[in-house]
């Protein structure tokens, strides 16, 4: 046991340390790489060794005979998951998120410290003594305090109220829900039906499975199989349409979307919102074609109210494009992230 | 009996017993689905 | 059994009299509507070779006869949509949810008076069997002045349709006026048969009467939830219309316009989701009675009130997320549109809220357990394991709060590089949540397990085999869930939607199979020392009562979500909602009215128990009486 937790404690002073560090700007960020494709687990990894490092810290304390109070541990606690989120994170979490976390964690440190009732005394200890102001110290701090609190808690509401001059936040909806039918160049399409026209195998089929196994590895870039190269110019039906699709997209789409897909063309930081980043799991790996084809055609000003049509500048290619062109952009786009449309079966 | 209640053994059975469990249900209420719950492993 | 004594045959002839004099209207009018409306129909068919018109059903894609009128095409104006100077919809909203509050607590309470009088009925323990058969009766005394206000507030309901939505209203009656009819013939029914079990619980308490009376209270139960269904019937009809055809005309199919795709979801969700608030409501004034008792007795009944009524309100809380994505499921399935209107949409803030409400709910139920815990001595082998718990559960809820699209400032925006934080967007998609909420739900029920062993040491001989089997089990389970969590990023969309089939069940093995596998370890248990009822912090009562408000809140959250989901429909793509309220109201202005309406609800039901405690006041305390002097012990179970 002894031995589990003086490991525990070596992993949580390292820790500390590094996170120190982190706060004062002494390392930057990145010391301990966010490991791309797994930071999330990362993250969670890390408050894991953390939390494993603090009691194995804590038990060796009180087994060397300096206990570390209850009252600090949780207040400790706390400041360090805020600290955490604000500094080791990257890149920043905005403050709404690290509000909601912060009360959260607050909450999870109030549950912690007050599970058992003598936990909860010792918890209380501090408190009630500068509450109690027996000795001189607790005194003096009482007074400070009754200065202190309504200094803080004006100047927080001050600072809340006082108008600024900064854009106020905006909630839009990123994936509003689409209209039941949409009219391209005088046809409707039904959004829930409809097929793209290009995505077909070698019989003319529509066939999802097989253009499935004919795209590119996500991740690593490469052609899931070596005889799906669409610039083969022997190749012809899917591969050509994707061939296709993608002179389109180099010639309408890379300007915004950037060449690898990514949200990170010439112009995307001159827009707000930025072009969206397909190869974010969020975007349209999640999404059905017709989706793709309802906001491809009809643009940012087609988007309905809560999706902020008049912020986007995500032009109305039915204006420029045939619809046979925009399904074979979309093919294009599937084909370059790796990512399967969403179906239903 | 008393053999399980080694703790090494006990351990290891348990472990065998949940993780074959586990597996067996992933396995078989996505087969049940129609969807192939070893579909990344195939690829 | 003894003999068939004249008595005992008179009284099963007369409870099965009763119970066929209550359900008659129902068999009576059952033919009528499953054939359909015959004599107005028959006008328009008696012409011979006069072409009868004919429509598709727009969800079961069935022809039927036209029978009833298309829906009307409403205007802004006083003939459809009369008005106060004020807006009507917000009218309706507070006149349904209370109805809604107040119905759901009078469904959940007959099952728990159902439920606790058949454990007193079967306990062994004498004196325990008594107090369970005391507090069903103490619960059905609060039910009674609940169930005069449901049915006033129903009445409320009704006449605000009436007068101020008479074209909308004209039109849901005409299609389902039989529904209605049985609907209010029922109300007879279920008012006569829980008359019949209060007033005659004393005469009805012991042998062959007794089970009668438990027959009863599952005859009341019955009654209730059916009219439960009947009344979804209609909100299913508004949000997923089935039966009719395009234009809104009925098409002679009642089961048609009753079972359509959202119903039975909603009907389960319902019934789950009534005892788990009912249970808050019951477990908060245990509570508060507790806080405010005066004796060390009191103080024990309350908490072991609050303990029973905690335990069943969380026993349906734990499968009502399931019930929950079954209906979100169906909803997608029916109208992918209106899906992502609700969680990708419009509405999908509200759901945000609705992950913190749901991450209360189980921090509130978990933190109630470790503190009855510590009444119990023997449990604290537990204690220095919690914070782990806590770890857990927190790790659990900030996944499942976190968003996918975050409320930033353009600065922020910039320093992230996109709209979605490349750590924290991916807590923001459903794999994640699926298991944030699973490995919440498992600890919950780890909780419980600790609970339910907390004072006891096992003695069977394999005692050392299943402690370790059941850790090794809870682990490989949440093992298991975030593995399947994971691995949902990795593969496309429509075989990661069936992932949330085994993380459910893991989490229901583990609910499952360790319950079981810990009262058969628990058999003839050594007990460390007994329960001290009475002797839980004071903060515990403080979590029922945040339970019970968590539940108020989240109850009257999702209803509106419900409704709003409809955007401009009085009923989904067939009637048109042309009042000039047809928008969908700010995050804000709704949730200051849900918490109006909470806060509403819970001083009228603080009402309604002050006046079950003047009744209280007159009859004689014979429950704590009959056990004599020190705090009261139940050694079987708890």
């Amino acid at each position: 046991m002894k031995a589990l937790m003086s490991l525990g404690a070596l992993i949580g002073v390292a820790g500390l340390l590094l996170l120190g560090g982190m706060i004062f700007d002494v390392i930057p960020s990145t010391t301990v790489r966010l490991v791309e494709g797994y930071m999330p687990m990362q993250m969670l990894f890390e408050l894991t060794c953390f939390v494993a490092g603090f009691a194995g810290l804590s038990y060796m304390m009180s087994v060397m005979g300096m206990p570390f109070p209850r009252f600090w541990q949780g207040i400790g606690f706390w400041a360090f998951i805020l600290l955490y989120l604000k500094y080791r994170v990257y890149p920043p979490i905005p403050f709404s998120v690290r509000a909601m976390y912060g009360t959260v964690s607050l909450v999870a440190v109030f549950m912690w410290v007050s599970a058992s009732e003598e936990d909860w005394k010792k918890f209380k200890q501090p408190i009630m003594n500068v509450l109690d102001a027996q000795t001189g110290l607790n005194r003096l701090l009482r007074y400070a305090y009754l200065v202190i609190l309504p200094i803080l808690i004006g100047g927080f509401s001050y600072n809340a109220m006082v108008p600024k001059s900064e854009e106020p936040i905006e909630l839009r909806t990123v994936h509003p829900a689409p209209p039941a039918s949409t009219k391209v160049h005088g046809k409707t399409y039904t959004l829930q039906t409809s097929q793209n026209p290009y995505r077909v195998n070698q019989e003319g089929k529509y066939d999802q499975e097989y253009t499935n196994a004919n795209i590119v590895e996500q991740g690593m870039g490469r052609l899931m199989k070596p005889n799906a190269n669409p610039w083969d110019d022997k190749n012809q039906g899917y591969l050509k349409y994707v061939r296709e699709g993608g002179e389109i997209f180099f010639q309408n789409c890379h300007f915004c979307h950037g060449d690898n897909l990514n949200g990170r063309g010439l112009h995307a930081f001159a827009f707000n919102p930025i072009p969206a980043n397909f190869t974010d799991p969020g975007t349209i790996a999640q999404l059905q074609e017709t989706f793709i084809f309802w906001r491809v055609s009809k643009g940012g000003i087609g988007l309905p109210n809560e999706g902020f049509p008049w912020a986007s500048v995500m032009p109305p290619w039915e204006q420029h494009l045939t619809v046979d062109e925009i399904w074979k952009v979309i093919l294009f786009e599937y084909w370059h992230t790796g990512y399967y449309p969403r179906t239903w079966d | 009996m008393s053999a399980l209640n080694n703790p090494i053994i006990a351990v290891i059975v348990s472990l065998v017993i949940a993780v074959g469990y586990f597996t067996f249900v992933d396995h078989y209420l996505m087969d049940m689905q129609g969807l192939d719950y070893w579909y990344l492993f195939r690829k | 059994m003894g003999l068939l004594t004249g008595k005992r045959v008179f009284s099963i002839v007369a409870l099965c009299m009763m119970v066929g004099l209550l359900l008659l209207p129902i068999v009576i009018a059952l033919p009528s509507p499953a054939i359909g409306e015959e004599a107005p129909a028959g006008d328009a068919a008696k012409k011979d070779g006069d072409k009868v018109e004919k429509g598709r059903d727009v969800y079961y894609k069935t022809e039927g006869i036209v029978v009833g009128a298309p829906a009307p095409k409403t205007t802004d104006g006083p003939k459809d949509y009369p008005r106060y100077n004020f807006e009507s919809r917000v009218l309706i909203w507070f006149a349904n949810q209370q109805h809604l509050y107040y119905g759901s607590f009078v469904l959940a309470v007959p099952i728990f008076c159902m439920i606790i009088e058949f454990m007193g009925v079967v306990t062994k323990d004498k004196a325990l069997a008594k107090r369970y058969d005391q507090l069903a009766y103490d619960f059905i005394k609060i039910s009674l002045t609940a169930y005069s206000l449901t049915a006033i507030l129903g009445g409320i309901l009704i006449f605000t349709f009436l007068t101020l939505y008479p074209a909308f209203f004209g039109y849901l009656s005409s299609i389902f006026r039989p529904v209605m009819h049985i609907y209010a013939l029922m109300f007879v029914a279920e008012s006569g048969t829980l008359y019949i079990y209060y007033y005659g619980w004393d005469k009805m308490k012991e042998g062959f009467l007794k089970w009668i009376h438990l027959s009863m209270s599952v005859v009341l139960n019955v009654i209730g939830t059916l009219l439960m269904f009947l009344a979804n019937s209609w909100i299913g009809f508004m949000m997923s219309p089935a039966g009719v055809d395009e234009q809104g005309r009925y098409l002679g199919n009642i089961w048609h316009v009753i079972h359509t795709a959202l119903w039975n979801p909603l009907n389960l969700h319902r019934i789950l989701g009534n005892m788990a608030f009912g249970g808050g409501v019951v477990a908060a004034y245990a509570a508060y009675k507790f806080l405010s008792a005066k004796t060390d007795e009191d103080r024990a009944h309350y908490d072991w009130m609050g303990y029973i009524a905690m335990a069943l309100g969380v026993a349906f809380l734990i499968p009502l997320p399931f019930a929950g994505y079954w209906l979100m499921r169906e909803v997608y399935a029916y109208r992918q549109q209106m899906g992502i209107t609700l969680m990708g949409g419009l509405l999908a803030w509200l759901f945000i809220i609705q992950a913190t409400m749901i991450g209360i709910l189980f921090l509130s139920s978990n933190y109630y357990l470790w503190q009855a815990m510590g009444r119990m001595r023997g449990a604290e082998k537990y204690q220095r394991y919690i914070k782990y718990l806590v770890f857990l559960l927190i790790c659990g809820f900030l996944v499942f709060i976190t968003p996918h699209t975050m409320v930033m400032s353009p600065a922020e925006l910039k320093a992230m590089g996109g709209q979605q934080h490349p750590v924290l967007g991916n807590f923001g998609v459903m794999s994640a949540k699926n298991g944030g909420i699973n490995v919440m739900i498992t600890t919950t029920v780890l909780s419980f397990i600790w609970y339910m062993r907390g004072n006891k040491v096992s003695t069977v001989s394999w005692a050392k085999f299943g402690n370790i089997f059941m850790g090794v089990f809870f682990a490989c389970a949440y093992v298991n869930i975030i593995w399947l969590a994971i691995y949902g990023y990795y593969i496309p969309a429509n075989v990661r939607v069936g992932l949330s089939v085994p993380q459910v069940a893991t989490t229901l093995s583990c609910l499952f199979f360790m319950f079981a596998l810990n009262t058969v370890m628990m058999r003839g248990a050594k007990q460390m020392g007994p329960i001290e009822w009475g002797k839980i912090s004071v903060r515990s009562q403080y979590a029922l009562i945040m339970l019970a408000t968590a539940f108020t809140w989240m109850m009257a959250l999702m209803g509106y979500i419900r409704s709003s989901v409809r955007l401009f429909w009085h009923v989904n793509e067939i009637m048109r909602d042309n009042s000039p309220w047809a928008y969908t109201h700010t995050v804000g202005f709704a949730a200051n009215m849900i918490s109006f309406n909470v806060l509403f609800f819970w001083i009228s039901i603080l009402f309604v128990f002050w006046m079950g405690s003047l009744a209280a006041k007159k009859a004689p305390v014979t429950a704590t009486a009959g056990i004599p002097g020190s705090v009261p012990q139940p050694a079987a179970s708890h």
